[in-house]
């Protein structure tokens, strides 16, 4: 990437407290991003993609959680050390989110013009009525049909895909440099999954905005992302250029990932792969490699010892965590 | 498996031990009591508590022996909580689970009677239901009972529409289990926590609406000793004889701190997703 | 009318419901016409898939289907018996013969219920009202093959639902569903709430049951490229109604309903040389309410290539090519 990094993750771990013992969620975890880049984090459930953009913003409830170790730099200033204060004051305007839920989400009682409009009152500093005005524009370029008509309406008035669209017109209208969408479509409908994605994809083409795509849906990230980092019980255990990743999978784990989902053109095997068992319990895992259990291809050393991050291309910061791919091995 | 959990719950265990003990004093009551509750002595009118008297808790303004006006008064109260709370919690159950269930006109009506029922203060339903039966002991129970029909309505039916809906009803009916079957087989065990805990509420509640019925003299009525009209007639005598009110007054409280403990307790221990938690 | 190869026919089928108004007396407003009209059959050993979007009304046609929901007007029929015509009796009895796998794993189990219990439950209910003769060692026996067939191992016959996973759970619904040896699965988003790599585990399984029990499948989904695997054939569902019906591959390779096309076009592909080079069909607007009734086509209003008669009555589904049934005035009709 020519681009500069606006965004660096080094070494993350995010924990939660629970009677049963403590949850590494987030157990060590780097990336970094670019402007104008999409990087899709890619996961099933529980494998942490949500708890890691929960901690970028230092909104992981706590207690029981707690970000135990890690450096989150934006823009060179790291967000774990800095003030509750000036962490509020980045959050909507340089770095926002939208969620899965957009009903949750939104505020039921207040008027959709409103919830956009107080974003931008509070980050730009604009009176209410120029905010507002501001609001109107917003929704007319994420493409709410009648957008004068409408601001004055509520959430509940507005179908799931609008809901959605709100949600992406307040997350931007502070043009942040950074939108992190966490499942942004996985309550949609398919053809309005598309919209929304078209939607993103324009909108942040325009203003190189980085995106963070968190989905569990390989197609999306197929289709939207530069850059995926594959995770499994916290850790990344692949992470690689879109191509590279769907065309030359390394970790057992991706591999198993991508034959064993069906394409709408048929052009999967006649039996889809199945990956064995399930994933991991996160609490007191033991040092080795969590997907082991579950390899095809495991090794004696794959239940002995935690695999290493290896780099296996610098220029492109392709890596793997893989015993099968450590520098011993593969000279081997 | 059942009684391990039970014995492993530090506060179901206190509960119990509580409720155990006043059903102990129910026990020994019957068959001895220090004094008769009802024999009045003018010799020892409002004595404090001593040990030469024999007297341990003192004596009333008509010098009956507080003690065994408790002891017998254990009964009467723990008796009419009982039948009250299961008076209600049987009619008021029934009446929930089926609205809940058939759902339409039948839920409608039904709990509309139980809005209206429910739109009057506790005391103030048992105290006209207690005007329009007559001051009978019996009378406590139904009036009591009365009260909470519709709350063990509301109870019951909230929790049936919530499991109605589940998948695992629509696969008991797609095998043609009848109505019966999936009420007794699926709907009633995932409510028994609600109702338990409630149950349990109930009879604490119960105890202090009969006291307050009988404080108010509408409830069982003297020289038959309760703990609410014990606490009624206290009331003159309050400032010079505290014991008079105090003793009652504990009762009462350790009593219902027992249910409360043991409804907590057995919620923990009957839902089987807590189970295995530590 | 109902052909004896068929295993199901469905004619007609129309379930509306009513919206109610009012606190204390209660008035009908309004019809939300869930269903309105479907036409399909399944043949022996088939699986057909119905495929759309939120409240198109492919599981309360499922639901109506499997008797649980009371139809509006049209008739289901199973090898060729009317099943709204059975007495209770009757359809009690008709009721082992097709069988429900349900969406959600945890509502679709009885969290007080150990999983041995779950799966004897249809044949304990069926001993209970006489319908077949199996003593209790025998159900006991028959629930713990039936666990191992579904990949279950036998000690957790005294599990509660709660200490399974979502891919164990599902197990479990399966196996209850097959315990009366059904000939037809009514299954509604089997593997929608189960994560990638679990819900390859089901759909294989599934697949296996279904050469080994000889079983038939309707097979309900909102996920296309799910259903392209699993099913032979493929009914498109749009507000109530059935748009288009083919097999499997014709539906991939060549759709000919604008919103099937849309739709198709709208799945992204888990490859990214071919999302870059694809051309999507974006759609306009969402799906009404299923509350209005329409004139015209239902589509009309979001399709790409509507025309002027669209507007003036509703399509139906007609024959475009051999095996191919789609409902559109593009492909013909007046």
């Amino acid at each position: 990437m020519s681009e500069e990094s606006i965004l660096r993750v080094e070494g993350l771990v995010t924990q939660f407290s629970t009677d049963r013992g403590l949850v590494k969620a987030v157990d060590g975890i780097s990336f970094d991003l670019h402007r104008g880049e999409t990087l899709g984090i890619v996961g099933e459930s529980g494998s942490g993609k949500s708890v890691t953009n929960l901690s970028i913003l230092r909104l992981v409830q706590s207690p029981p959680g707690n970000i135990a170790a890690g450096k989150v730099l934006f823009q060179g200033q790291d967000l774990l050390q800095a003030s509750e204060e000036e962490v509020r004051l980045l959050r909507g305007k340089n770095i926002s989110m939208i969620f899965q839920d957009p009903l949750t989400s939104l505020n039921p009682v207040l008027k959709v013009s409103m919830q956009i409009a107080e974003a931008i009152q509070l980050h730009h500093g604009l009176g209410r009525k120029p905010a507002k005005a501001k609001a109107v524009e917003m929704m007319k370029l994420i493409g709410i049909p009648d957008a004068e008509r409408r601001a004055d309406d509520y959430p509940h008035q507005f179908s799931g895909g609008m809901r959605q669209r709100i949600m992406i017109a307040m997350a931007l209208s502070c043009n942040p440099d950074i939108l992190i969408a966490d499942e942004p479509t996985t309550a949609l409908d398919v053809t309005i999954q598309a919209q929304i994605l078209e939607l993103i994809k324009s909108l942040s083409a325009k203003d190189k905005t980085a995106v963070i795509l968190i989905t569990h849906d390989l197609g999306v990230v197929a289709g939207m992302c530069d850059t995926v980092c594959v995770m499994y019980a916290g850790r990344i255990v692949e992470r690689a250029p879109v191509d590279e990743l769907f065309y030359d999978p390394k970790h057992p784990y991706t591999r198993g990932l991508l034959d064993s989902i069906p394409s709408v053109d048929l052009s999967g095997p006649d039996r889809l792969y199945s990956i064995p068992g399930a994933p991991p319990n996160l609490i007191d895992l033991p040092d080795a490699c969590p997907f082991a259990p579950r390899c095809s291809r495991v090794m004696e050393v794959c239940t002995k010892a935690t695999p290493p991050e290896t780099v296996l291309d610098t220029a492109t910061s392709r890596s793997v965590r893989c015993w099968l791919h450590t520098k011993e091995n593969q000279n081997a | 498996m059942k009684s391990n959990r039970l014995t492993r719950n530090p506060i179901a265990m206190t509960g119990l031990a509580i409720i155990g003990l006043y059903l102990l004093v129910i026990l020994v009551s019957t068959f001895w009591l220090p004094f008769d509750p009802v024999e009045m002595d003018i010799d020892h009118l409002l004595e404090g508590p001593s040990l030469a008297t024999g007297h341990l808790f003192g004596t009333d303004e008509f010098g009956r022996d507080i003690l065994s006006r408790i002891m017998k008064g254990t009964s009467i109260s723990l008796i009419i909580s009982i039948a009250a709370t299961a008076l209600g919690a049987v009619i008021g159950t029934t009446m929930g689970t089926w609205a809940g269930y058939l759902g339409g006109r039948w839920d409608h009506w039904l709990m509309r009677v139980a809005d209206v029922m429910f739109s009057f203060p506790s005391l103030l339903l048992a105290i006209f239901v207690m005007a329009i039966l007559g001051e009978k002991t019996y009378n406590v129970i139904i009036a009591i009972g009365i009260v909470y029909i519709p709350q063990f309505a509301r109870i019951s039916r909230g929790a049936i529409l919530t499991i109605k809906s589940s998948e695992f009803i629509k696969a008991a009916r797609s095998n043609g289990a009848s109505s019966t079957f999936i009420l007794r087989k699926h709907l009633l065990p995932n409510i028994l926590v609600p109702l338990i805990v409630q149950v349990s509420l109930s009879l604490s509640v119960a105890i202090l609406l009969e006291s307050s019925l009988s404080f108010l003299g509408l409830g069982v009525q003297p020289p038959a000793p309760s703990w609410g009209n014990m606490l009624s007639s206290a009331r003159k005598v309050m400032v010079l004889a505290p014991w008079t009110a105090i003793y009652p007054g504990l009762a009462i409280v350790f009593l219902v701190l027992g249910f409360n403990l043991l409804g907590d307790g057995l919620r923990d221990i009957l839902d089987p997703r807590l189970r295995n938690v530590r | 009318m109902p052909d004896s190869q068929n295993l199901l026919d469905v004619r007609g089928l129309k379930v509306h419901f009513p919206i109610e108004k009012g606190i204390i007396f209660k008035r009908v407003a309004g019809w939300v016409r869930a269903v309105d009209g479907v036409d399909f059959s399944i043949k022996k050993g088939e699986a057909l898939g119905l495929v759309g979007e939120s409240g198109c009304g492919k599981s309360t046609t499922a639901m109506a289907v499997a008797q649980l929901q009371t139809a509006t007007a049209g008739q289901v029929f199973l090898e060729g018996r009317d099943l709204a015509s059975l007495s209770a009796k009757d359809l009690r009895a008709a009721r082992k013969d097709f069988q429900l796998v349900f969406q959600d794993p945890y509502s679709s189990l009885d969290p007080r219920q150990k999983a041995q219990d779950i799966i004897a439950e249809p044949l304990r209910i069926f001993a209970k009202n006489g319908l077949i003769t199996m003593d209790e060692a025998a159900i006991q026996r028959e629930s713990l093959s039936l666990m191992d067939r579904c990949g279950l191992s036998a000690s957790f016959a005294t599990r509660y639902p709660h200490e399974f996973s979502g891919g164990q759970r599902q197990r479990i619904g399966i196996a209850r569903a097959l315990a009366l040896g059904p000939k037809l699965i009514i299954a509604d988003e089997p593997v929608s709430a189960l994560d990638v790599s679990i819900q390859s585990q089901i759909l294989n399984l599934l697949k296996d049951l279904q050469k080994d029990f000889d079983l038939t499948f309707l097979f309900i989904a909102h996920d296309l490229a799910v259903i392209e695997y699993f099913c032979t054939r493929i009914a498109v569902m749009y507000l109530g109604r059935i748009v288009e019906i083919t097999d499997a591959a014709t539906m991939a390779r060549n759709p000919l309903h604008p919103y099937t096309k849309a739709l198709l076009s709208a799945v992204p592909l888990p490859d990214p040389r071919k999302e870059r080079s694809r051309r999507r069909i974006i759609l306009k607007g969402d799906v009404p309410s299923p509350s209005i009734e329409y004139k015209g086509c239902p589509f009309r209003e979001r399709c790409p290539q509507a025309m002027e008669k669209c507007a003036l009555s509703p399509p139906s589904l007609m024959q475009a090519e051999e095996g191919h049934q789609v409902s559109c005035f593009l492909y013909g009709g007046a």
